[in-house]
């Protein structure tokens, strides 16, 4: 507990410091979104900890993010196979966007398509079927989402199916990948002697062009399919009633709403618009997925005993191995969690954003992974690291990322921003232990001045 | 001798935490003259070279320097008093030719850059005064180790060093460049260099020293003149004590072999095999100088290095070690040699260290930490082994050595092994502690384990082993029963007189 402390006040700190110079930072709107980028970022983090916990590094986290985004981006690519199921338009309704088939058309679901031909023109036209939760459509009634002004009932049209990947075997795929890159990551560190860095270093750039030539240098996505799968990104199950904050975003400082200039704001019937005491904070699905992760992690890392030996071996890898552990095998576990996390990530990121350029997707987010880490207590030296700091670590990147905007300091400070705090916060940290270990040692040579004084008394 | 001696050493003494290093020692050096410094490890030899290197400061006593008493109190006031000393590991930068390494730190300057012409052109001298026909231009990784000594003396000689300090200049040489050193030892002796030459091998110094100075238990022991020095008189003086009353070792009828070890082959050793055995309630001691091959062979036993052939049997079971977990499993648990390097997770708890090697024994649901018998087998090494900590979280760089070293204990008695490999067990711990580890040894042998100690301590060797086996250049050289035991026989043994006892 004590190792957090210190991380845990950086981004209260930062935290109240936005709020009182822009109380936009409390809307719930920020709140929601700094809480999925810091579940993203901490999901990455988190991985690349266990890498540092063995004094090793990985700088490969934000290629693996780019490869394995854009890889669940192909692999899910949707593409439409012609059927030869015809039917025949009965009717159209053209306000309501529906066609009326000659038979039950149940088994047409959202997002197929019916191939048409234009009678102005001659050509194929496809309609996009519409079936979500608001327009289910009836057995013959298929509403699509194109004009059908132009449909004469008596045409003919022709069934396409959606088709694609099954999502659960694409990020099946997409995770063995990431092992599989971790794996050999470790192997390369611990059968071949090599330096982690250098092997991760060559695994930022091989990743990044692989992925390059893999999507063909174009950007990548979902477009409007897979909605159900973008909800592990962006989907909000819960939601969580803060008080006061509204009155300070929305109210500056009062239970009533202000506009930009700071006058009240005034109903229809001119009176003060009162603010609600309470706002609903929207908790984002990542979130959800990142504390069950974080805690799995703090659990693995304290409570079991492989967690153990990584904690030692970080420490002293030759008193590791003499005491029977298998520090190679460990070493490469902890590559594996490294690399299957920023896979985990990779894909989380991929479906927030949508849509992701292959060649700068996932850019310097091992750097931002690394530094989350090292704020949140983990020793570049191995064999420290507290999964709650890394947590708060990646907290602290993203509310400073967002503070920079929201105090409309120039961007172009940013970098200068997070590198200067990063920096003070790692030097504090290492002034406080000094500081503790000096005492501690004044203690101890008083304690055996002490002793060997009465020792030496009676002779 | 009238003349007044070139540097002299009065009542040297110099206390450690624990210990006295140095008491009340005396030592001269005349011009011209070869030193022999000899003692058995602990005896103060590096001590005393150290302050007068000016590596450490003495707490009393003088050192006179051509009669006039002088502070030697950094390395650059021995420097400049002429004094230089040439340790046990080469320190040279062995990816730099040989010209930088004998100026490094004091490289000559012209127009603000290293002037490499006068660099090679010195070099070049003084590799002629050590006998080294080489150009000053060769990267000394490229060379042999004997030349990379020869190196390391030319650059003593280039800081005009007056006083050569050697500690165990031979240990890592053949036989040829020992011979080749010797040459240049003689040479520079004859030019009115002198030299103290600290060594193990009682041969060369028969060979070499116009002088022998004997330290023990870090006092002076005796001094032996040119005519006196013999390998018995020297053994006489090294080791010439009462054996102290404190190891009262009683001998147990040993019980069935718990540890056969046949024709064992260690790596770099491979024409040396191994043949011996350690019996149930026996204690063996395994003697030898330093570089004899004993780590080696405990590296072996342990599955630490991989054996090149023979067999092993523990409790009569053929076992075949990959790796350290392999023989703890077959019930073997090995107290390394250096306890900061090999035994400690010194930034971690006391729990954490004396728990980690039975985490795995104990775990639950297949990879969970059993906690409370965590806490409860560290309680019990804290009171069995009389741990003085402050609590089970103490972090174990802040325990003395002595209790460092019972906390490695702890962690490996927790296993219950059928044979405790000990390498060292008591270096630099304090005299308490090391009683505590020998009684606590005797316990274990009653208890019927088996104990193969390594020590470099002949006290220890004398005192604890029921058996002790002798090792010389990675070969064992000989056997002692009890009764055969003697600091004599071992010593013989060990610089390499086979069976000479």
């Amino acid at each position: 507990m004590k190792r957090i402390q210190g991380i845990l006040g950086l981004l209260i700190f930062i935290c109240l410091f936005t709020t009182v110079f822009n109380g936009l930072f409390v809307t719930e709107g920020n709140l929601y979104n700094i809480i999925r980028w810091t579940a993203l970022y901490g999901i990455i983090s988190i991985g690349v900890a266990f890498v540092i916990i063995t004094g090793g590094i990985d700088l490969s986290v934000g290629s693996v993010v780019g490869l394995t985004g854009c890889l669940l981006a192909l692999f899910l690519k949707v593409s439409f196979e012609e059927t030869n199921q015809k039917f025949v338009i009965k009717g159209v309704d053209k306000k309501q966007r529906t066609l009326v088939l000659d038979r039950s058309a149940s088994h047409i679901v959202h997002q197929d398509k019916l191939q048409i031909t234009d009678p102005r023109t001659g050509r194929f036209r496809q309609l996009t079927i519409r079936r979500d939760g608001d327009d289910p459509g009836g057995n013959e009634f298929v509403p699509v989402r194109e004009s059908v002004s132009w449909v004469q009932p008596g045409a003919q049209v022709t069934l396409l199916v959606k088709q694609h990947m099954s999502p659960v075997l694409a990020i099946l795929l997409v995770l063995l990948i990431s092992i599989g890159i971790g794996l050999l990551h470790g192997l390369l560190v611990t059968k071949m002697a090599m330096q982690p860095f250098v092997v991760t270093l060559c695994g930022l750039l091989f990743y990044r062009g692989l992925t390059r030539v893999i999507a063909a240098d174009k950007n990548v996505g979902f477009g409007p399919y897979h909605e159900g799968l973008k909800y592990l990104a962006n989907g909000r199950p819960f939601a969580l009633p803060v008080p006061f904050i509204n009155w300070i975003s929305k109210g500056r400082w009062s239970s009533h709403q202000v506009d930009l200039d700071g006058n009240a704001v005034m109903d229809a019937a001119g009176k003060p618009v009162a603010l609600d005491f309470f706002s609903w904070i929207d908790i984002p699905m990542p979130f959800f997925i990142m504390v069950g992760l974080a805690i799995i992690a703090a659990v693995f890392l304290n409570k079991t005993i492989y967690g153990r030996y990584l904690l030692a071996l970080g420490r002293n890898e030759q008193a590791a191995q003499y005491s029977g552990i298998n520090t190679d095998r460990m070493v490469i576990l902890s590559y594996v969690i490294c690399s299957g996390l920023s896979g985990l990530g990779g894909i989380l990121f991929v479906l927030d954003l949508n849509s992701v350029q292959p060649a700068t997707h996932g850019n310097f987010y091992e750097l931002y992974a690394i530094a989350a880490a090292v704020l949140g207590g983990c020793s570049l030296r191995g064999g420290e690291g507290s999964i709650l700091g890394v947590v708060i670590g990646a907290g602290v990147m993203r509310v400073l990322r967002n503070s920079i905007n929201l105090l409309r300091l120039p961007t172009h400070l940013e970098y200068v921003i997070i590198g200067a705090v990063i920096l003070f916060g790692v030097m504090a940290d290492e002034i406080v232990k000094r500081i503790v270990a000096r005492h501690r040692a004044f203690r101890q040579a008083r304690e055996f001045e002490s002793q060997a004084e009465s020792e030496e008394q009676p002779r | 001798m009238s003349t007044t001696p070139l540097l002299e050493v009065r009542q040297a003494t110099k206390r450690f935490p624990g210990v006295i290093a140095l008491n009340k020692v005396n030592m001269t050096l005349n011009r011209g003259e070869v030193v022999a410094v000899i003692g058995e490890n602990g005896a103060g030899k590096s001590t005393l070279m150290k302050i007068l290197a000016g590596v450490e400061k003495q707490d009393s006593g003088e050192i006179l320097v051509e009669g006039k008493p002088t502070v030697v109190d950094s390395v650059h006031a021995a420097l400049d008093l002429g004094i230089s000393l040439i340790h046990q590991e080469l320190n040279l930068s062995d990816n730099l030719d040989v010209a930088a390494n004998i100026f490094l730190g004091r490289e000559p300057r012209r127009f603000g850059v290293i002037d490499s012409r006068r660099i090679y052109a010195e070099s070049a001298k003084y590799l002629k005064l050590v006998g080294l026909d080489i150009s000053p231009r060769t990267i000394v990784s490229t060379m042999p180790i004997g030349r990379q000594q020869m190196i390391e003396i030319a650059k003593a000689l280039s800081v005009n060093a007056r006083i050569l300090i050697m500690d165990e200049p031979t240990s890592s040489l053949s036989e040829r460049e020992t011979e080749a050193l010797f040459a240049v030892i003689n040479d520079l002796r004859s030019k009115g260099v002198s030299i103290v030459y600290i060594s193990h091998r009682l041969g060369e110094v028969n060979q070499l020293a116009d002088r022998v100075v004997v330290l023990r238990d870090g006092e002076n022991a005796g001094n032996l003149s040119k005519e006196e020095i013999n390998h018995d008189s020297m053994v006489r003086l090294m080791v010439g004590r009462d054996v102290s009353q404190f190891y009262h070792h009683e001998s147990h009828t040993p019980g069935e072999a718990v540890l056969e070890v046949e024709d064992l082959l260690v790596p770099g050793r491979q024409d040396c095999p191994l043949n011996f055995k350690v019996h149930k309630c026996e204690i063996v001691g395994v003697s030898g100088l330093v570089g004899a091959g004993r780590t080696e062979m405990l590296r072996v036993l342990f599955g630490i290095d991989n054996s090149l052939g023979g067999t092993i049997k523990v409790n009569g079971e053929h076992v075949q070690f990959k790796s350290p977990l392999d023989a703890m499993n077959a019930g073997m648990a090995l107290v390394p040699e250096n306890r900061k390097a090999q035994g400690l997770f010194l930034e971690m708890a006391l729990r954490e260290n004396v728990s980690l090697a039975g985490l795995r024994r104990h775990r639950k649901l297949n990879c969970f930490i059993n906690s409370s018998q965590e806490n409860d087998v560290t309680t019990e090494m804290i009171r069995k082994l009389n741990i003085r900590t402050p609590s089970a979280e103490q972090i174990v760089q802040y325990l003395s050595g002595g209790n460092q070293q019972k906390v490695v204990l702890g962690k490996w008695l927790s296993l219950r092994p059928a044979v405790l490999l000990l390498d060292e067990p008591t270096r630099g711990i304090d005299v308490g502690a090391k009683e505590e580890i020998y009684i606590l040894m005797e316990e274990l042998s009653q208890q019927g384990v088996g104990i193969l100690f390594v020590s470099s301590e002949m006290e220890e060797i004398l005192g604890l082993s029921d058996r002790a086996l002798v090792m010389h250049e990675g070969r064992i050289t000989g056997e002692l029963q009890r009764d055969q035991l003697s600091e004599e026989a071992v010593m013989h043994l060990a610089t390499g007189n086979l069976e000479a006892a």
